[in-house]
């Protein structure tokens, strides 16, 4: 895909965070154009969860900026967070909601009319087979269904930018499929997906660029084919987790 | 194995002593040993100090007719009774619901062990409960009444072997609460209904019985110790145990021993089951219903109030003002004329029961501490709420707001109910304080509760009810707060002795409207900080 030409989504610069003494991300810059679904990958405890967190402003961070369609995370955090949508790696939902009261509330949070909400929710649940769940407690759901639940309510807003940790995880093949072609449609209507994934054969395949982190530092990114150039990308990663 | 499962339930338990989550850090060994002292001072002295007083009139009294185990029986109960009423709901949580049953149930560790290691958190709430009342009586009684080896030892087996029936009953009573919860839908709200009755009767029982307690202090030849004996035998054993007495001890010892052997066994067959059994909810298909967009701050109203209707422990343990203002209210109609007549009588100025009773509406009002675990309970699902467009200072304020829907109804009920009942003996200047003084009461505990949370938050837990019940948070405010709702009541009654009632309900209620600002800034301001840097 072509993004050259198109506005930038997320610009993250030079951004470190510490826990106490330890650099959890250390001088990390990447930025997303509108378009771009940006795979982030890296061993265990890389920080990218850290860098994740960072972005939509649940962790405050040390140095650096961050800034969403052009706004400063740290400036206006709320005018940030109304174009993203993030889902966490193990989503921490409301269990004494019921999914449909959650989806209202989330949409309500991002000033979603009835009427578009209703079109989405009726959209998105049916996609993943959630419809008649929607009145269950969510504590009654599996992992796989708080995981469909948590991506419809990423997607209500129709947000400019979906940040997910780890997306795929508890998804079975079919939810996942279904995912893979909502990321590419949000993408293609000019939106922006950044996603952290252990699964480097969905990275390869999915992502129009890829960064790799390790202990918290950039250490190669670019376009797929940048950075894999003829190999495959789980060679690639493996060279360099072992070389940097 | 069990060593380690036993180390965690009571790192679990008793964290806070050791663990400053909001420094995220241990807790030095001098701070730890000070938080421990402080918290069994609270507990000994403030829970346990009042029948403690009582103790040292009865004890002599008790003596005097030659009935001391009729003392020992006595506070047994009274033990007895605040052990199980104070564990029950927790035994439920507790043993069934924790966080960690998954995990636990997944490691190579005999269910059993599991059982067990909860168990003993179980019985040490027990303790803790029955021990607040008898040990402080134990002490009194060797003091004021003659000192025999035998009461020396009978008490200290006495404490033990109640908090074993403490444990026993609250264990049987939790896993029937297991039981029927299993099988009903609306689960808390039942919880609550189920609950309320008891709880009347443990009120109705405790103010009847001091009465009665005060009525046999003065006149303790009126209790009939063979009457006693032979129709409640069991409560004359209980008592021969304080006595020190070999053969009932043994005798009681064997009965409770058994039947705690026997609970066990209960539930070592039936854990597994229902700790695994999700709740038969019946499943509700969804039908698609006009949606409509609410605006922001009452968005986050109604996650608070959603919180807050779904768990019955969390209404039960700090919701009881909205039973309470109301009660309140029909007691001023029951027995206010009759007592304001008296007060009149001894010639006090009719403006001081007009802000008697305003401050006895602030102490109802702060039996709610609806707030006070409200940031705590985010638990990990903080991030979820600061990941989104949602201002903090909307989020913080709603978990206040929540605390004053479910506070100032009832207040206001119960001190229209109170002020019509004692119309004749309120002015009308003194009846607006009635109303006015609650109500700005209200929105201070709200704010002041919200405080406390921000200044001890603890959103690492393994079960809601660990924030709910076991917290120092809630300590603090369950301590506090009806104390500076007493401290305005005897406050407005000594100063409208003296002042007109108009002039003492503004002086009780500018401060409290300035600290209710004060408080709401630093929420606004130092609270947001703190909340978005919770981890």
């Amino acid at each position: 895909m072509e993004t050259n030409n198109k506005a930038e989504v997320l610009s993250i610069e030079h951004l470190t965070k510490t826990y106490g003494e330890k650099k959890a991300v250390d001088d990390l810059s990447l930025s997303i154009k509108a378009g771009e679904i940006y795979g982030f990958i890296g061993h265990n405890g890389a920080g990218k969860t850290t860098t994740l967190k960072s972005v939509v402003g649940i962790l405050v961070f040390d140095a650096g900026e961050i800034a969403i369609n052009g706004i400063p995370l740290k400036k206006d955090p709320i005018a940030v967070k109304r174009e993203i949508a993030y889902i966490p790696d193990n989503p921490e939902l409301y269990p004494y909601m019921t999914g449909i009261k959650y989806l209202n509330f989330i949409a309500d949070v991002f000033r979603v009319p009835a009427d578009v909400r209703e079109e989405r929710i009726k959209k998105y649940a049916d996609a993943f087979e959630l419809t008649a769940d929607l009145a269950q407690p969510i504590a009654s759901y599996s992992h796989g269904m708080k995981q469909k639940l948590a991506v419809i309510s990423a997607w209500i807003h129709e947000p400019k930018l979906i940040i997910m940790d780890e997306p795929f995880v508890g998804l079975d093949p079919k939810a996942a499929h279904t995912l893979k072609e909502m990321m590419r449609e949000l993408c293609d209507k000019g939106g922006a997906i950044f996603f952290s994934t252990h699964v480097l054969e969905v990275a390869e395949k999915l992502c129009d660029k890829v960064a790799i982190i390790k202990g918290g530092k950039l250490i190669r990114s670019g376009t797929m084919e940048e950075v894999k150039g003829d190999e495959s990308l789980e060679s690639v990663f493996l060279e360099l987790e072992e070389d940097a | 194995m069990l060593k380690i499962l036993l180390k965690k339930q009571m790192a679990e338990a008793f964290r806070g002593f050791f663990y400053d989550a909001k420094k995220n850090k241990a807790r030095s060994h001098n701070a730890t040993a000070i938080f421990i002292l402080l918290y069994a001072f609270l507990m000994i002295v403030l829970v346990g100090g009042g029948l403690a007083v009582l103790g040292v009139e009865l004890a002599p009294a008790m003596a005097s007719v030659d009935l001391l185990w009729f003392y020992d029986a006595l506070f047994a109960m009274i033990a007895l009774g605040l052990g199980v009423f104070g564990s029950v709901f927790n035994t439920f949580a507790g043993l069934y619901q924790g966080k960690d049953n998954d995990l636990l149930l997944s490691l190579p560790i005999p269910v059993r062990y599991i059982l067990f290691s909860r168990l003993i958190g179980v019985y040490l709430m027990g303790l803790m409960f029955s021990g607040v009342v008898l040990l402080p009586t134990w002490i009194v009684r060797l003091i004021f009444a003659p000192f025999t080896v035998a009461a020396l030892f009978g008490g200290l087996i006495q404490i033990v072997l109640i908090s074993i029936l403490v444990f026993v009953l609250t264990c049987l009573l939790g896993w029937v609460v297991a039981k029927i919860a299993s099988k009903l839908k609306n689960r808390s709200i039942l919880s609550v209904l189920i609950a309320l009755p008891l709880l009347a009767l443990y009120f109705l029982f405790y103010f009847k019985g001091t009465d009665s307690l005060t009525a046999i202090i003065h006149n303790p030849e009126t209790v009939d110790g063979a009457a006693i004996k032979g129709k409640a035998y069991p409560l004359y054993l209980i008592g021969q145990v304080g006595e020190g007495r070999v053969v009932p001890c043994l005798i009681v010892a064997a009965v409770i021993l058994a039947a705690a052997f026997l609970t066990f066994l209960v539930l070592d067959r039936t854990f597994i089951k229902i700790a695994t059994t999700p709740a038969s909810e019946s499943k509700k298909r969804y039908k698609e219903t006009a949606a409509k967009m609410r605006p922001l701050h009452l968005t986050a109203l109604l996650r608070e109030v959603r919180r807050f209707t779904s768990n019955a422990g969390y209404m039960l343990n700090l919701g009881l003002g909205a039973v309470f203002a109301p009660v309140l209210g029909i007691l001023a109609v029951v027995k206010g004329p009759a007592f304001a007549a008296r007060m009149i009588d001894a010639g006090l100025p009719a403006g001081s029961i007009g802000m008697g009773l305003a401050g006895l509406f602030c102490i109802a009002a702060a039996m709610n501490c609806i707030a006070a675990p409200s940031v705590s309970l985010e638990g990990s699902g903080i991030d979820l709420i600061r990941s989104l467009p949602i201002p903090t200072k909307t989020v913080l304020l709603a978990k206040a707001e929540n605390h004053i829907l479910f506070t100032v109804p009832p207040v206001l009920i119960g001190s229209i109910i109170g002020v019509i009942g004692m119309r004749e003996y309120i002015s009308v200047a003194s009846a607006i304080f009635v109303f006015v003084l609650p109500l700005v009461f209200c929105c201070f505990t709200a704010f002041y509760d919200l405080t406390l949370n921000l200044l001890m938050p603890n959103i690492h837990w393994t079960t809601e009810m660990t924030v709910i019940k076991q917290s120092a948070v809630i300590l603090v405010a369950i301590l506090s707060a009806p104390a500076i709702g007493m401290l305005l009541t005897g406050g407005g009654f000594a100063l409208s002795l003296i002042l007109p009632a108009v002039l003492v309900g503004l002086i009780l209620t500018a401060p409290l409207i300035l600290a209710t600002v004060g408080l709401y800034f630093a929420v606004t301001i130092w609270g947001v900080r703190v909340f978005d840097e919770l981890t």
